[in-house]
């Protein structure tokens, strides 16, 4: 089975490391792509090869966070549904801020969730599994979005390895 | 006797030297009668007078050139013929004074010598001292004089000779003129006079000379008539003649005497016409011509009957189409006695021209001003509303002070209008900016170009700024150059500018501190659960204990964040108002409550029924808040009990939520309300602190109240107002 890829965009490394430490424990052994602003994930989700073809896998999910320098979280989410390739792919916004207002965007721009990050570690590690445990095996995607480059499906449903 | 024989015809003989006798003294007495039917004047009468005793003297000697016999003839001589020459003498005497309007003066020796010459005659009649006998020449009998004859010839030389001096003075006083021809005339003749005095030489034997007296005579009188007729025609038709005003001269029976030219132009009758006529004929022949004759002939009869009036009247005529004014005046001869009237006409069509064009221009003129007046009035009633409705200050100020202000200028700056008036602007501008605003202002004045509309600071009465835009224009204001400024008040837009800036300031800190605060604090307490969890060896118990209390206050400081960003979101919260049901808003808060923590046994009593207007989700904050407090505070009392009701006092619903737990000292009452105060320790009772803060903020942008009683372990009850 064709490991799932999880994309996290996020400028803070504190966080990278508290986030991958959270999915460890969680024994979601998923690869994850850590792209540090919006540009950076859209080089790896629209960057092509020589011979015309996407390089990347496209994640089972992306974890966007909000406030990133040079291009912020919603700028690059509008990016990634105003894209036909990327139009459906699910994005959870994952941010420190709980304002009115970022959410509102967020989902008026196709957001597919949008989660506050906690600060007790305890709780952030509750949240990320029920995070991987949802979008990774639970939620079913269309074909164009299952299938990597070499036409493999996403099956889910294989959430045995999970463990709190 | 003597009257038989002077009418028996045997008494005389035909003898032809008597007839220049007799014809001067026809000629002359008719000449006297023609100056007096032409005038009866007192220079006319005197002359007739005059012309009379000539005549008697004349034909006398003629008839006594006639007779026969002596005795008649000194008879004859004493009664009639001395009577003549006796009087001639005063006579001449009389008229030298009456045409030399010397009367008044002389009237006494007139008198005098009319006495004198009837007591010559009375003794020439009672005496032979006078007329002693008669004399026989060639061209008949003449008598001879006595004694007598030498004072009275003196007598009758002495008046003669005295006129002639009287007339030689005048002349000499006299301008040249139509007078002094006139009395030059008089003297030439009165001296010719003298020489007929050579009759009285024949009286005086044996000076045998011809009595050509009668010549003298006859030129004398012949020349006075025409000095006298001659005098009167130049001065008439000379005066009246060069008036332009029409003149008639009426007699006291309303006779036409004289009339001039104009007149004779502006009635459109000749002078022929006019002469001698009832002036109130004249008056109904040309009635057609005149608007309104019955009135003029009212004005006529009255000058005629009342002749000592003057009297001013205005008629009309209608062809020629003129407008006259009369005044007539009496005429006054020399006795005092009103003679008659003269009616002066005068044209004054062309003077009511103007009036009347006069007149229509004022009338335009009149009615201009009063259309204009009234468009000013209401222009400047309109003005005036505008002005002192204007919700902008307006004045006016002139030479560095303030000459008007509308009421919106004077109350924004907090003076009276008696105060404001008066006062130098310098005063009303903040120090800091008065010079170069007063500086802007003179080279407003002297016609620079300069910036007129600005923002400055005004200095109110108490001292205070007022921020405020001002717009300026020169304008003329009572004759002299003044400045018009606006004044608009804008501490609200200021202010309202100010907080949206703050708000949005503290928008931007809200945002930043939502997303940056907290990244750290998980950071921290990320990474203490790490070491708590991979380095669980090596710690020893404080270790481990430190890094728990480390985790526990980032944990506190981020729901101390939160909740700051909650209070702060209420105030920047967009409210709308509808119907919140406050009973079952508090029914689903306390079955959450129950959820949350199931094993506390609380008794809520809610009121059912309780509606408020206002923001569902705020009013739900706060009441979340308010029974959350009254859940954790009586957390220790196993017969909890929390209530939610209403009640009003007057016309305000007062809602209240109580409970009786811990309660509080109310000398910290003060302090409840403030975010991040605590009436208790937080590990008694955990919080925030910024709970009851975002209530009562909740509460107060709802236009309520709200306060809190309590007594310390028996309850608290909050209560609130919403409007």
């Amino acid at each position: 089975m064709h490991e799932k890829t999880i994309m996290l965009v996020e400028d803070n490394s504190d966080d990278i490391v508290l986030l991958q430490r959270a999915f460890k424990k969680c024994h979601m052994e998923s690869k994850m792509v850590v792209a540090h602003d919006g540009i950076e994930a859209l080089e790896y989700l629209f960057g092509k090869c020589e011979d015309d073809r996407y390089k990347a896998v496209l994640p089972a999910v992306v974890l966007l966070d909000v406030k990133m320098p040079r291009m912020d979280g919603l700028e690059t989410l509008k990016q990634i549904r105003s894209h036909s390739r990327t139009t459906h792919l699910p994005v959870v916004m994952l941010t420190s801020s709980d304002e009115e207002r970022d959410k509102l965007q967020s989902y008026n721009l196709g957001a597919n969730s949008y989660i506050r990050k906690p600060v007790d570690f305890n709780k952030f590690m509750d949240v990320m599994w029920h995070l991987g445990l949802y979008w990774l095996t639970i939620n079913e995607l269309p074909m164009h979005l299952g299938r990597g480059q070499n036409g493999r499906r996403n099956t889910g449903a294989d959430y045995r390895g999970f463990r709190r | 006797m003597m009257l038989d024989k002077l009418l028996d015809s045997a008494s005389y003989y035909l003898n032809p030297y008597s007839f220049p006798m007799f014809i001067t003294a026809l000629l002359i007495m008719m000449l006297g009668v023609y100056v007096f039917i032409q005038d009866k004047n007192l220079v006319s009468k005197s002359f007739l007078i005059m012309t009379l005793s000539g005549s008697i003297w004349q034909a006398g000697i003629g008839m006594m050139y006639l007779m026969r016999d002596a005795i008649l003839i000194l008879s004859f001589y004493k009664v009639f013929v001395f009577f003549g020459i006796a009087m001639i003498a005063p006579g001449m005497y009389f008229f030298t004074t009456a045409s030399l309007g010397l009367l008044e003066e002389k009237k006494k020796y007139v008198l005098a010598n009319y006495v004198i010459a009837l007591a010559f005659y009375i003794t020439s009649l009672m005496t032979d001292w006078l007329v002693i006998g008669v004399n026989e020449y060639f061209w008949g009998r003449y008598v001879l004089y006595g004694p007598l004859s030498i004072p009275f010839l003196v007598f009758f030389f002495a008046l003669i000779i005295r006129s002639l001096l009287l007339y030689h003075d005048s002349i000499r006083k006299m301008e040249p003129g139509f007078k002094r021809d006139q009395i030059k005339l008089f003297t030439i003749s009165l001296a010719i006079a003298i020489m007929g005095s050579v009759d009285f030489l024949s009286c005086f034997p044996p000076l045998e000379v011809y009595p050509f007296g009668y010549l003298p005579v006859f030129v004398f009188v012949s020349l006075q008539t025409y000095a006298i007729l001659q005098y009167k025609k130049a001065s008439l038709n000379e005066i009246f003649g060069a008036m332009e005003d029409g003149i008639i001269v009426i007699d006291r029976n309303g006779r036409i005497t004289e009339v001039n030219h104009s007149m004779e132009k502006i009635i459109g009758l000749s002078r022929q016409d006019f002469l001698g006529k009832d002036i109130l004929d004249i008056l109904f022949s040309i009635a057609d011509k005149i608007e309104n004759p019955e009135k003029v002939a009212a004005l006529l009869k009255e000058i005629i009957t009342k002749p000592g009036k003057i009297s001013d009247e205005d008629i009309t005529l209608l062809e020629p189409a003129l407008h006259i004014s009369t005044r007539s005046s009496p005429l006054t001869d020399r006795f005092g006695t009103k003679s008659g009237s003269v009616i002066v006409f005068r044209d004054i069509t062309e003077r009511k021209r103007l009036e009347e064009e006069l007149r229509k221009y004022k009338e335009e003129l009149e009615e201009l001003v009063k259309v204009r007046t009234e468009e000013l009035a209401a222009s400047e009633k309109k003005y005036r509303a505008l002005v002192n409705h204007a919700q902008v200050g307006i004045g006016i100020h002139q030479g560095g002070k303030t000459v008007f202000a509308n009421r919106q200028l004077i109350s924004m700056l907090g003076f009276t209008e008696e105060e404001f008036i008066g006062l130098p602007i310098s005063r009303l501008i903040h120090p800091a900016e008065v010079k170069e605003v007063m500086s802007r202002a003179r080279d407003r004045y002297d016609g620079k170009e300069v910036i007129d509309t600005y923002e400055l600071r005004l200095i109110r009465k108490d001292g205070s700024v007022l921020p405020a835009i001002t717009s300026n224009v020169v304008i003329e204001y009572e004759g002299n150059k003044a400045t018009l400024i606006t004044i608009v008040d804008i501490t609200e837009s200021k202010l309202r500018k100010e907080l949206e800036q703050a708000n949005q300031e503290l928008e931007m800190f809200a945002y930043s501190i939502s997303h940056d605060l907290r990244a750290p604090l998980r950071s921290i307490d990320g990474f203490s659960q790490a070491l708590l969890e991979d380095y669980e060896e090596q710690l020893d118990h404080e270790g481990q204990d430190y890094l728990r209390r480390i985790r526990a206050a980032s944990q506190r400081m981020a729901s101390m964040i939160d909740a700051i960003l909650q209070l702060s979101r209420i105030g920047r919260y967009e409210m709308r108002r509808e119907q919140v049901n406050l009973s079952t808003l508090a029914q689903d808060i306390t079955e959450d409550l129950k959820m949350a923590d199931p094993d506390r046994q609380v008794e809520f009593v809610i009121a059912e029924g309780v509606t408020v207007s206002g923001d569902p989700t705020l009013i739900r904050v706060a009441l979340e808040n308010l029974i959350g407090n009254a859940w954790k505070f009586t957390r220790k009392n196993e017969n909890a009990r929390i209530e939610l009701g209403m009640m009003t006092q007057g016309k305000k619903h007062v809602y209240y939520v109580r409970d009786n737990g811990a309660g509080f000292d109310m000398k910290y009452a003060d302090k409840l309300f403030a975010p991040f105060q605590r009436l208790h320790s937080a590990t008694e009772y955990t919080g925030t602190g910024v709970g009851l803060a975002s209530v009562q903020r909740i509460i107060r942008r709802h236009g309520g109240d709200i306060w809190a009683e309590s007594v310390v372990d028996k309850g608290t009850t909050f209560y609130f107002t919403l409007e």
